[in-house]
């Protein structure tokens, strides 16, 4: 998986491609909590081209949410994707957009 | 030469890591790929396979042995079953309870969501501790193409 970071002046954009495995979910965890350590408070992930994802990369966004509540923003989900974040509800907790336009919007950003 | 039968067997032996979990996850997809399965489906597999080795790899050995796990998979095309095996501490993933999926931000467990989601793809689960270790039975239908809610839009 590939991780492109956007520093915006309200908000950070994470660009996430390829598959979420548990290895890289770790690099993802530790890349949001170099943020979060910066006084970042505001995310969006932008998962267009996010073509797998599996518990242990499910459970870095639940960590994400619970550390900024309400600052955490998806967008682009694929099926695959969207299927594991509805089944779990997940989904109930974050704040999905259909693109990364839109989730940007949504930050003020 | 193409007029190899479609193998109804698969097996592999991996170590109980994290690190060997993309290697089982490429040579199951492949055979999948084999045997025509579609990509939502090899999709499903690969997060099953995460969890139940995940599984393995952290609380199988949590002793601090290492060890292996040892998948075998096989069909009758219209239905797959793998069977995951390991010489671990005894532990059953399916004994764990569902998690709660309407607690509230603040109360929801980061837990327990991929034996779940297990449960979910695959509807036949077996556990059993034998005289070698744990073996996990996980059964579903072939289906080429995945019979699991689709995605709102």
């Amino acid at each position: 998986m590939n991780i492109e970071t956007e520093i915006l002046p309200h908000v950070v954009v994470l660009t996430l491609s390829g598959k979420l495995d548990p290895i890289p979910a770790e690099a993802l965890q530790a890349e949001i909590d170099t943020h979060l350590n910066k006084g970042v408070r505001s995310f969006v992930f932008d998962l267009t081209n996010l073509e797998y994802i599996g518990s242990f990369g499910l459970r870095v966004f639940i960590v994400a949410a619970k550390k900024v509540p309400g600052g955490v923003r998806l967008a682009g989900l694929q099926p695959m994707v969207r299927n594991v974040f509805d089944i779990t509800q997940v989904s109930t907790l974050l704040k999905i957009y259909p693109t990364r336009r839109d989730a940007l919007d949504a930050a003020g950003s | 030469m193409n007029a190899d039968p479609l193998p109804r067997h698969w097996t592999m032996t991996i170590p109980a890591t994290l690190a060997g979990l993309g290697r089982v996850q490429e040579a199951f997809a492949e055979w999948g790929r084999r045997l025509g399965l579609g990509n939502e489906t090899l999709r499903e597999w690969r997060l099953v396979i995460e969890e139940i080795v995940g599984n393995v790899a952290r609380y199988g050995y949590a002793d601090g042995r290492e060890g292996d796990c040892v998948l075998t998979a096989m069909t009758d095309f219209e239905r797959i079953t793998l069977i995951v095996e390991d010489a671990g501490c005894p532990f059953n993933p399916l004994a764990q309870e569902d998690p709660d999926l309407t607690a509230e931000l603040s109360e929801r467990s980061v837990g327990g969501l991929g034996i779940f989601l297990v449960r979910q793809f695959c509807p036949i689960l077996n556990y059993e501790r034998t005289a070698k270790g744990n073996r996990l039975t996980i059964q579903r239908d072939f289906s080429p193409r995945s019979t699991s809610p689709s995605a709102p839009t």
